[in-house]
């Protein structure tokens, strides 16, 4: 840099300075010969000690403090002007391009930075996939005419109030008629104004309150919660688990899960030893809470904030010694936490989500090859990604079986009536097959679950419910 | 009985953590009198050199610690330099604000050059090992002993160098040491580097128990200040006690009472002590 010149006394010695002159003027021309005569502003209010001799009257200077070059780079305002664009910068949201007539904008809302970054950026792929499938056959025929799909997406770090900020700026300013958001916080703020500013929610939750509050302009992708609960404890319970430590996400959905699965599992006859949430953003070592854990001796543990803390805690209970299985809330994903582990052993007797590429049929396969074409080899595609893109795929198909791109009840009127889901792109490239929706807007998952033994996977079951778990309110 | 020495033995790991990075706070604010908040930020970015190093270049680990530790000592002293040596004499409310400001940079510089994926140290086959029904890795004995080692050797440092003695001069009286002829803003910049340098081999020592991520430091840094204000403001010895205490109260309380109130536990503590004693338990009224 160059640009402040620090004096300090062991530099400079002291110098006469004054002897019944301006003080002030006295000091200006003292620093002026320190410094060869170039102009130096001070920065500090008393930039300077003195000492006097009282018998000779000499005033000694003690220059402390920073000055400042007035050079002609003038580095400081530079920097400082680098540093607000910088900031700018951070700041703007992503890629607001403005939008033509003859695309169809679906708006996306999610956390593409902070601790949800990973988990936000893998629906965002979905969606940006979908996009590039419909747009490779030169777009969606609306009406008789073609239109490419674009996305926009937009940074809210989880935060409701970013949410709904973003999805107005998405509907009125890029001309989404559908914004899609991850988190059951962010859609109930949607929620709330949706039905009037006339945008359709896109909600990736399990939470069923979404679907059951009656909003008429809402799908929602993933199965409900207790779809996971119900299959996962039967699981479970089959393999002879009888007391379950929880130890859930510290947040509504870790709550909301652990209470589903406390109810169903007592009533099937099992125990709860304990309930410990996890607040993985705040913990710094698992240890603690899982010797607490351990200490009520169960056969089984309830884990679920993320793929890579569920598997340091799998890694960290089997360290401490703990020889049974995990109930695995479906936000873990076992082909991530296989990278965490050591070895593959540790995961023995895990019950979760089976890996995605453990899906029959072959187009999973063709979304599989695409995704690691645009997104490189060293990415995993999970879920989210999948489950995003059918949404994307379905959104597109629904305008076309509507016939306008503009109208959002004519939208989601035909996305009602399960059309969509009949049209060739839809059916050939959709990973899950799905074919079903029902009235409140859940889309009925195809999911499979699958059990680990012997540090591999067993055969992927599908995951079975009734109709009412997508339906009742609960 | 092994429930209890487990609990013990994991507070003192945990303790051990905050120990080191309320070390280099304590360091910092002790001479610049500035509470650095972007310190949990430079303690991600240390894990992220070491596994850095680790990974694209292959060497071990103890070297890598080592490298991490150097490197960031002068990502310190650049920071000190560049941040927040201009605004030595004005209002700490503009140091605070370039502090949040650096958090920015820094967690978002993260994400940007190493994307939001959680980051693994490669897999080495942990050690685990059981004495009197306590489990241990080597992982965890490494974090105990060094951390000792490094208090001791930084309170040697202090006490026995020049250096150290130049650093202690102007954190007990900063017009004083300068007066005496001691570059009190060279002082600045290394004592920044040694704090930051710390904090980086704290987070390089918890990085293969933990995961590596752009906002990894946020937790550490919230109870490195309670420790401090607890330890007393710029006190040694109150950061490191004050570490230890709040690691094992921390597993204590989580192992006996309950996991759902540590903070509440944890500002409960240091409202009582500040009650009782208004300068922390180390610190000398001004």
């Amino acid at each position: 840099m160059g640009a402040v010149v620090p004096l300090w006394p062991n530099d400079v010695k002291s110098g006469l300075i004054c002897q019944n002159e301006n003080l002030p003027l006295q000091i200006h021309k003292f620093i002026k010969s320190l410094t060869g005569g170039e102009r130096y502003i001070k920065t500090l209010s008393y930039p300077y000690g003195f000492t006097s001799d009282r018998n000779s009257g000499i005033v000694y200077l003690i220059p402390q403090g920073i000055y400042k070059k007035e050079g002609p780079m003038r580095m400081e305002k530079f920097l400082t002007f680098v540093s607000i664009l910088a900031v700018l910068f951070l700041f703007l949201p992503a890629q607001a391009t403005r939008s033509a007539d003859d695309v169809i904008t679906i708006g996306y809302s999610g956390p593409l930075s902070g601790g949800g970054a990973q988990f936000g950026q893998n629906l965002k792929w979905g969606l940006e996939l979908a996009a590039d499938d419909i747009n490779a056959l030169g777009g969606a025929t609306v009406a008789g005419k073609k239109y490419k799909v674009q996305i926009v997406s937009m940074d809210d770090q989880f935060q409701t109030a970013l949410t709904v900020n973003n999805a107005k700026r998405l509907v009125h300013q890029e001309g989404a008629r559908m914004v899609y958001n991850p988190s059951s916080g962010g859609i109930f703020g949607l929620m709330a104004i949706n039905e009037k500013e006339n945008f359709i929610v896109g909600a990736y939750t399990t939470n069923q309150k979404c679907i059951t509050a009656g909003n008429k302009l809402i799908f929602r992708g993933p199965p409900s919660m207790l779809v996971y609960v119900r299959n996962w404890a039967d699981r479970a319970m089959a393999k002879g688990y009888k007391k379950c430590a929880m130890m859930p996400d510290a947040y509504d959905y870790g709550k909301l899960w652990s209470g589903l699965f406390e109810t169903y599992w007592k009533e099937k006859g099992g125990t709860i030893t304990t309930n410990i949430p996890v607040d993985f953003m705040k913990v710094t070592d698992f240890y603690p809470l899982l010797t607490k854990a351990l200490a009520t001796q169960p056969d089984v543990i309830l884990i679920g904030s993320s793929s890579e803390p569920d598997a340091m805690q799998i890694q960290q209970a089997r360290e401490l010694g703990f020889k049974g299985g995990f109930i695995i809330i479906e936000r873990g994903k076992l082909e991530e936490m296989e990278r965490i582990v050591t070895k593959m052993d540790a995961l023995n007797g895990c019950i979760g989500v089976a890996p995605f590429l453990m899906y029959p049929g072959d187009n999973i396969k063709k979304l599989a090859d695409k995704f690691y074409k645009k997104y490189g080899k060293d990415k995993i595609i999970t879920h989210e990604t999948g489950i995003a893109y059918a949404n994307g795929l379905g959104y597109a198909g629904s305008v076309m079986v509507a016939g306008s791109t503009t109208d959002p009840q004519k939208i989601m009127k035909a996305m009602l009536s399960g059309e969509q889901f009949k049209i060739p792109f839809m059916k050939d490239n959709d990973p899950y097959y799905t074919d079903y929706i029902y009235p409140n807007g859940a889309i009925k998952g195809k999911i499979f679950g699958v059990e680990m033994a012997d540090g591999k996977y067993g055969a992927p079951f599908p995951v079975v419910s009734p109709d009412w778990v997508y339906t009742k309110e609960y | 009985m092994g429930i209890f020495l487990q609990t013990i033995i994991n507070g003192i790991m945990l303790g051990s953590i905050y120990a080191l990075v309320a070390l280099g706070l304590t360091l910092i604010y002790g001479i610049l009198e500035i509470p650095n908040f972007a310190h949990g930020a430079l303690y991600m970015v240390g894990a992220y050199i070491s596994f850095l190093v680790i990974t694209s270049l292959g060497i071990p680990y103890w070297i890598a610690l080592v490298l991490s530790a150097a490197f960031l000592f002068f990502v310190g002293m650049f920071v000190e330099r560049v941040v927040y040596r201009p605004l030595y004499a004005q209002p700490v409310i503009n140091s605070f604000i370039a502090a949040v400001g650096l958090i920015l940079i820094l967690e978002n510089g993260a994400l940007a050059l190493w994307g939001p994926q959680f980051r693994r140290f490669p897999r080495a086959t942990a050690q685990v090992f059981q004495v009197l029904g306590v489990t241990i890795t080597s992982q965890r004995i490494l974090v105990i002993v060094l951390t000792v080692l490094l208090i001791l050797a930084t309170h040697l440092f202090i006490k026995r160098t020049r250096w150290g003695a130049a650093i202690e001069a102007t954190s007990q009286n900063r017009d004083g040491a300068q007066l005496m002829g001691i570059n009190v803003s060279l002082v600045g910049g290394i004592t920044f580097g040694i704090g930051t340098a710390l904090a980086a081999v704290a987070a390089s020592l918890i990085a293969p128990i933990l995961l590596i991520y752009p906002t990894m430091g946020g937790p550490v840094i919230g109870m490195a200040f309670v420790i401090i204000i607890l330890g007393g403001m710029g006190s040694f010895f109150g950061a490191v006690v004050g570490g230890y205490l709040i690691g094992l109260a921390e597993t204590l309380f989580s192992s006996y009472v309950t996991t759902n109130y540590v903070e509440a536990l944890i500002f409960g503590i240091l409202v009582f002590v500040l009650a009782v004693k208004p300068t922390g338990l180390f610190g000398k009224a001004h």
